[in-house]
């Protein structure tokens, strides 16, 4: 008898734990996901210009690692948003970073990775949810040793 | 030879004043709060676009579905699949007009407010509005903002009897948006 009432109570406890996570689920983290596509800011940019419904179906709602110059970084609030693009054009990549996932905020002119959710185009790409990745942030001094 | 130059400063100002009259915020903010007796919902999108061109007044706001953040996952997920079905009508925009801009100058700093007219679109429905904004002028920016009530299904969005006690009839949407020079 004890048996069955310590069956029942833990079915209902694991019951209420799976609905209870169902409910404060917390976000998928990018943290861990592999990209479904390693791509540069510039063609990424050039994709969804070339034809937006394509570039969508291809790329909205997955997780996207991008690589590009950063032109601008805007602080708000508890949020960092980090466009990647060549000053010189209209368009970019907007990755919208959590503070907490931001260590060192990156400068603009560095070459950075970012992966993040891409939710489409309005002027820029967006990408949402992103996390800075670590790597060689190379800065602009290094690019122009390069060359 | 003094004659060139007062008419080079003209040309010069008249180009910068041209220039100064198209101003754009990429990192608008927009958010929506619904209070319903079951719970109590906020959802911010911390990527709107907005262009505002400052001698004739007109105002275009864009922004993706997706890029609202709830607290919750879950609501995260019934919001973009099943309210505002985000693979079919990703974007929200809005298109109108200041149309008390004859009376204000928003090239000198200062606070203003903006008497919005024009077409709001959510969930491929368009509907007229009409809103108050508050704008102050500053540093080289135009700081806007404008909190209004929307009614859910003014956009044909349908909310399900399950969920009905979690979420508003009419949610109160607030728009910020921090323009700069273009």
């Amino acid at each position: 008898m004890k048996r069955v009432v310590v069956v029942i109570a833990s079915l209902a406890t694991v019951m209420i734990a799976i609905a209870l996570w169902l409910y404060f689920k917390p976000h998928a983290s990018v943290d861990d996901e592999e990209p479904a596509f390693t791509i540069s800011a510039s063609k990424l940019v050039e994709e969804f210009h070339q034809d937006e419904a394509a570039a969508d179906a291809r790329y909205t709602g997955k997780v996207l690692q991008v690589r590009g110059r950063v032109r601008e970084v805007i602080h708000d609030r508890d949020l960092y948003i980090v466009v990647l693009g060549d000053p010189d054009e209209m368009a970019g990549v907007s990755c919208s970073v959590q503070k907490e996932n931001m260590d060192a905020e990156p400068q603009a002119g560095q070459t950075v990775s970012i992966k993040g959710i891409c939710n489409g185009m309005l002027i820029d790409v967006v990408l949402d949810k992103a996390i800075m990745l670590p790597g060689p942030a190379t800065n602009q001094q290094h690019n122009e040793h390069k060359r | 030879m003094r004659f060139l130059l007062v008419t080079l400063l003209c040309v010069h100002a008249a180009v910068l004043a041209r220039a100064q009259t198209k101003w754009i915020d990429r990192t608008g903010s927009a958010s929506f709060y619904s209070s319903a007796p079951m719970e109590d919902i906020k959802a911010q999108n911390n990527q709107a676009v907005s262009i505002l061109d400052a001698s004739s007044g007109e105002i275009v706001a864009s922004m993706l579905m997706r890029s609202f953040d709830f607290r919750k996952a879950l609501m995260e997920e019934h919001f973009n699949e099943n309210f505002v079905e985000s693979h079919k009508y990703p974007k929200a925009s809005f298109k109108g007009k200041v149309i008390n801009i004859d009376k204000i100058d928003l090239s000198r700093e200062g606070n203003y407010t903006l008497d919005i007219e024009g077409e709001i679109t959510i969930h491929g429905v368009t509907q007229p509005i009409r809103l108050e904004a508050t704008a102050v002028v500053a540093n080289e920016t135009i700081e806007a903002k404008a909190v209004f009530p929307l009614r859910v299904s003014d956009f044909k969005i349908e909310i399900p009897k399950l969920v009905r006690s979690n979420i508003a009839e009419v949610v109160e949407v607030t728009v910020a948006f921090n323009y700069k020079p273009m």
